[in-house]
């Protein structure tokens, strides 16, 4: 019984959760998006690509073994 | 002149395909569109923007029919668990409940908000008082096949019904008998009245056609390259906009039957089309599950579409800023 009444005031206290989210329309949500994208375009390092010398992925010489 | 590419605003949400869609008329607040689906949850959008606003929830089945009242404060949809109901579209609350015997495919509002009207696979179709729903309420059979839609004519004392009986039917409220058949020579897979009552659109096969909604004659009658699942007239009865099983939006002139242009875009049959009451726009509800909204004049600043410094040379290319809506 106890468990239950524990189950439903968890999911009561779910709720209250999920009704206090801020929320806007989608369509003003996008706009912000695709400002935030559009204006950070040049921090992002996969749209603007890296020095090829901080690249630690770049490919590296051949090792000679004497 | 090339014409601009056409980027229609995508809403997503629904889980299962889209089977009908319907606008308000033009409120205080905008105009709304609401749509059915397979996975019984319908929903209610901002019209213009196609903005999720909210979810009915309460059926327990695959909603067919959905309808707005005409300052969009009242909702209807049937289900196919049976039921047809009546919904505060402001709070989402139901507010009205009604039992059929058979799956419910199609609701309408009379004008004034006062009736129901609800076309069922009984063959029965019924319309209700809202304002008195404990009351029986009145009773047309005649069809021998199930209801696919049934519309209120403007004064509300006569209705419209099309059925896969392949006959289109009018009858008066009061007397209860039917006044009209016309024969069609397949199944109407879909039924319009014109925002002024005067013109019906109905389409069968790969046709759609226009018939005068007082005299019951057909006007016009033009064929597309597939089968035609649902059309629609544009408010200044310029164009109509059509989308069958080919997935594609065809776009044709009303005079001639000339094909204006055709968009691809959904990636599975289009179910439903409407112009929205300024014209501005048309939404067609999929298979795929997604409703669309399209530009009526392309390359125009409405809604989520803004037309951005069109380039002599990018005539052909993004000149237009589109977003997607997903819910």
């Amino acid at each position: 019984m106890s468990s239950q009444i524990q189950n439903l005031q968890k999911q009561l206290a779910q709720l209250r959760q999920e009704a206090s989210v801020q929320r806007i329309p989608v369509s003003q949500a996008i706009e912000e998006i695709l400002k935030y994208t559009s204006q950070h375009a040049q921090d992002d390092a996969l749209v603007v690509g890296v020095n090829q010398s901080d690249n630690p992925f770049r490919d590296q010489k051949n090792c000679i073994i004497l | 002149m090339a014409n601009l590419r056409q980027t229609p605003l995508t809403c997503s949400g629904h889980t299962r395909p889209v089977v009908f869609l319907s606008f308000s008329d033009i409120t205080p607040h905008g105009y709304f569109l609401i749509s059915a689906s397979k996975d019984g949850k319908p929903m209610l959008r901002q019209g213009d923007t196609g903005d999720w606003i909210g979810t009915f929830e309460g059926h327990k089945g695959a909603v067919w029919g959905a309808a707005l009242n005409r300052d969009a404060t009242k909702a209807a949809t049937g289900a196919a668990d049976f039921t047809a109901k009546v919904w505060d579209a402001v709070s989402g609350e139901e507010l009205q409940n009604f039992s059929h015997k058979h799956i419910v495919k199609s609701v309408d509002f009379s004008r004034d908000s006062n009736y129901l009207l609800t076309g069922s696979q009984e063959k029965v179709l019924r319309i209700f008082d809202l304002n008195k729903p404990e009351e029986e309420p009145k009773t047309f059979s005649g069809h021998t096949a199930s209801i696919k839609t049934a519309v209120f004519k403007q004064d509300g004392k006569q209705f419209i019904s099309a059925s896969d009986d392949k006959t289109v039917r009018v009858w008066d409220v009061v007397s209860g008998s039917e006044i009209h058949k016309m024969e069609l020579p397949s199944m109407p897979s879909s039924l319009e009245l014109f925002h002024d009552g005067s013109i019906l659109v109905v389409t069968y096969g790969n046709f759609t056609s226009f018939w005068d909604a007082n005299k019951y004659e057909m006007l016009r009658e033009f064929e597309a390259p597939t089968q035609i699942n649902s059309a629609s007239l544009h408010p200044e009865k310029s164009m109509f906009v059509s989308g069958g099983e080919d997935f594609k939006m065809y776009k044709f002139d009303y005079q001639t039957g000339g094909e204006i242009e055709s968009f691809k875009g959904h990636f599975g049959p289009v179910h439903c089309v409407r112009f929205s009451p300024d014209g501005e726009l048309y939404a067609s509800g999929s298979e795929d599950g997604t409703l669309r909204l399209w530009q009526t004049t392309v390359g125009k600043t409405y809604g989520l579409w803004k037309c951005i410094n069109p380039d002599e040379n990018m005539a052909n290319s993004d000149a237009n800023a589109a977003v997607n809506a997903e819910a």
